[in-house]
């Protein structure tokens, strides 16, 4: 059963997260509002919103081929990074104010030597995020987060200050429990969003000014909640992987005849599973929930073993048939990912598919066969 | 008591394997001896015996990585082993055997073949379980994730892990933090294997190094003159293990390295060289290949061109501070993050490789660079342009291939050979008469 009914605050959120310019940045450009770019999951985005800034993740959606980036980068780099260097090439990205980076795997990390080249560059500040988790690392990740505040706040010539950081926390958490909601409208046997309409809302919120996003998240729920749970998942998938943004992509995994319930991608349940904690030093609170708290990145050792666990938890909790994981062409993170989730759950008898991808839509009739066969597969075993 | 362990099969082949190549070498008429070669191969024999040892006996082992300071455990007098060293040394006597094992191995091909062979190793039982690992994070994505995947693996739940963050930089601040976490990595080590650390043991290792990479870096400006007084890597290839993956520290390390010094210098002295119609001087801007005594002696033969000097052999290797404790890790802390090779080029910002290729093409009066593109080296893919702008700036010619290091069937030689052949003939070599 699908949805008849319109639900108006959808078409914002999924058309601007398939557009880097998009019009909610250009609406709040035209009022004077300053932009800066980051590299999404380990970058405070609250120190930017404590600054008067409006974060806005950098990728190369929409993307229209690699030809520029190839003066850059080889073709042992994923095609995430070289579409987003080839519209950083193109002009695309020309209305930021600011980028920062961090070294969040080889590929995405040399996005910033390569941009720090190019005249005019926003590219202002390098963060390095430990690769572990402990102590030592906070005390290093502490002092990483203090200097980007110290170099943000002499790039726009603005103090961030404990008050600042307080508000910009409250107000990230609120998206934070907004998201929690749409997660929970999930669980149900009937579920009010397609997977495709799901991972696009979940991305808009690094690509639309916050308080705007986090009025249209409510509106949307209210009109979820007013038409009731539409959607009967023939089967409950769960999607998992690295820098997939496309809704192309996305819909080509539901059209087979299952339907991605939920997800466990950065900017999907990690980026809202816990909250940062309102109360005491703000700059301890955001430190202690990017260097402990928050779901790991892939990246991060000693923490494959949480990892891992998460994935089974969220199987269990929204009642999945089967986890699709997707990892792009050249990533390593994401090959060892797989390469242990498929030990893992094989344990724990759940279905998994592991395609490998191209950031751009490519090979969609073998995607589509091996998703199809998946689905057979988990039917033929259901109903057996 | 020796005991009966799973894991120590293979260590005992490999071992068996170089008694045999040992008997081989003394063998050879006295001309064709390489004193120097049956060195490394003894002092890999002993590693191995050191790791039998200790697994039927029940001491501790530690399974580490090179840029891991193995001088501490090495001053520790703690059994330790990489799980790629033997597995590589040994392909090209097996031909390939286990790289065509690896091949089936259910984890992506495209991830580099050293980290492929790592998680193979281990995942077959290839060595003894061991006591602890200590896990490199550095210099990338591979290696960070190959450590964490053997954490994951049935027979190796439960064995405690410590890893040290690499940090990005180059200053003190990140020497700092990186020598605390080795003092972390001490007590770590002391209380999961029960052997104490003794400063002065380990200072005696360190400072044996020093030594060693002082010879080292004489050795390198040997290889300044024309003709170069040894063939292509042959520096790096026989000292990197001797300072990274045996036991380290060992004064008998000293004497094999200044015996390679008193060769090259004699040869500068003599002004003669394995090429002596020296016409290109190369410069390698990654590890040795393993194959690199293949393509060194097609180079010299075609096109009478040597490698001169590589990442693997051009590192500062700052003598090491060991009046005190602070001062020796902090040194040790630079060393490895910031010189051992790979690490110190893989692990930051760009800079380092510019600065690398600039000083190496202006000091050893390079011809042409020849970048690997290694099939692993991610981060590398991401410098295509600043090495192709050191390179121009400096109006050196550049082929950048795209090979495996650790794998010669990745891209077969003969396709490397005719890629260096065109590109030599494109900017006007002459190919050599005699070949």
């Amino acid at each position: 059963m699908s949805r008849n009914t319109q639900i108006p605050a959808l078409e914002p959120l999924m058309k601007a997260s398939q557009t880097i310019f998009n019009d909610e940045l250009k609406a709040c450009k035209a009022q004077g509002g300053k932009i800066v770019g980051y590299l999404q999951e380990e970058i405070p985005e609250e120190i930017f919103t404590a600054a008067g800034l409006v974060p806005v993740a950098v990728r190369g959606v929409g993307s229209d081929g690699t030809e520029l980036a190839e003066a850059y980068f080889r073709q042992l780099t994923c095609n995430y990074v070289r579409n987003t260097f080839n519209t950083i090439l193109n002009g695309d990205w020309d209305f930021l104010d600011g980028a920062v980076y961090s070294n969040h795997c080889d590929h995405a990390r040399r996005i910033y030597d390569n941009w720090a080249t190019l005249p005019g560059n926003p590219a202002y500040h390098f963060v390095y995020v430990p690769k572990s988790i402990g102590p030592r690392e906070t005390e290093f990740y502490r002092e990483e987060l203090k200097k980007l505040i110290e170099a943000t706040e002499k790039r726009f010539n603005v103090k961030i200050t404990s008050e600042s950081l307080t508000a910009a926390i409250k107000l990230h958490n609120e998206t934070r429990r907004l998201q929690q909601q749409i997660y929970d409208m999930q669980k149900g046997e009937q579920v009010y969003l397609k997977g495709s309409e799901l991972l696009l809302v979940m991305m808009a919120a690094n690509c639309v000014p916050r308080v705007r996003y986090n009025q249209l998240l409510k509106e949307l729920i209210e009109q979820l909640k007013a038409v009731g749970p539409t959607i009967k998942p023939t089967l409950r998938l769960m999607y998992t992987g690295g820098h997939a943004d496309s809704q192309e992509f996305f819909e080509l995994l539901e059209k087979q005849g299952g339907d991605i319930i939920v997800d466990n991608a950065a900017f999907g349940t990690r980026a809202c599973a816990k909250l940062i904690s309102e109360e005491g030093c703000p700059l301890e609170a955001i430190v202690n929930y990017y260097q402990d708290q928050k779901p790991s990145a892939t990246r991060i050792g000693g923490t494959a073993d949480a990892r891992m666990q998460r994935v089974v938890d969220l199987v269990k909790e929204y009642k999945l048939d089967g986890v699709i994981s997707a990892r792009l062409f050249m990533c390593d993170l994401w090959a060892f990912e797989q390469f242990m989730m498929r030990k893992r759950l094989e344990k724990e008898g759940v279905p998994l598919l592991e395609l490998e991808v191209d950031y751009q839509l490519d090979g969609e009739g073998q995607i589509r066969t091996r998703v199809q066969a998946f689905i057979e597969s988990i039917l033929a075993r259901k109903n057996n | 008591m020796t005991q009966v362990v799973e894991g120590i099969e293979r260590i005992k082949e490999y071992r068996e394997r170089l008694v045999g190549l040992l008997d081989f070498m003394s063998k050879l008429p006295p001309e064709q001896q390489n004193p120097v070669a049956m060195a490394v191969v003894t002092m890999m024999k002993e590693k191995d015996e050191q790791l039998i040892d200790a697994a039927e006996t029940g001491k501790p082992i530690v399974c580490t990585w090179y840029g891991n300071c193995i001088e501490v455990l090495s001053g520790m007098g703690i059994a330790f082993f990489n799980p790629v060293i033997d597995l590589m040394f040994h392909l090209g006597l097996t031909d390939y055997a286990d790289a065509k094992e690896c091949d089936k191995y259910n984890l992506d091909d495209k991830i580099c073949s050293l980290v492929r062979y790592a998680v193979y190793s281990m995942e077959n039982k290839l060595h003894p379980r061991p006591t602890c690992f200590i896990a490199m994070q550095e210099p990338c994505d591979g290696q960070l994730m190959l450590h964490q995947a053997f954490t994951q693996l049935d027979h190796l739940k439960g064995v405690p892990f410590f890893s040290i963050d690499p940090s990005y930089g180059h200053t003190d601040k990140d020497f700092e933090y990186v020598a605390k976490q080795l003092k972390d990595m001490v007590k770590f080590v002391e209380e999961k294997t029960g052997v104490k650390y003794d400063f002065e043991k380990v200072k005696a290792v360190v400072d044996e190094t020093n030594k060693q990479y002082a010879i080292w870096a004489e050795c390198n400006e040997l290889m300044k003159a024309s003709p170069a007084p040894l063939p292509s890597f042959a520096i790096p290839d026989a000292f990197w293990p001797l300072m990274q993956h045996l036991k380290v520290g060992n004064p008998v390390y000293t004497k094999i390295m200044e015996t390679v010094r008193d060769v090259a210098k004699a040869n500068v002295e003599k002004g003669v060289g394995p090429v002596m119609n020296e016409q290109i001087r190369i410069f390698w801007p990654d590890l040795d290949p393993l194959w690199s005594e293949k393509l060194g002696q097609w180079l010299a033969e075609e096109w009478n061109a040597v490698v001169v000097q590589t990442f693997q052999g051009l590192t500062p290797y700052t003598p090491v501070d060991t009046s005190n404790e602070d001062a020796m890790f902090f040194g040790l802390a630079r060393r490895a993050v910031a010189e051992v090779p790979m690490i110190r080029q893989g692990r930051g910002w760009t800079d380092v490789v510019v600065e690398d290729v600039t000083n190496a093409i202006q000091d050893y009066n390079i011809d042409a660079v020849l970048f690997s593109g290694h099939m692993g080296h991610k981060d590398q893919s991401g410098i295509n342009y600043f090495m192709k702008k050191a390179c121009r700036d400096m109006k050196v010619p550049l082929l950048t291939l795209t090979t495996s290091l650790f794998d010669e069937r990745y891209t077969p030689l003969d396709k490397v050979k005719n890629d260096i052949s065109n590109f030599f003939s494109a900017n006007g070599w002459k190919r050599n008469k005699k070949a």
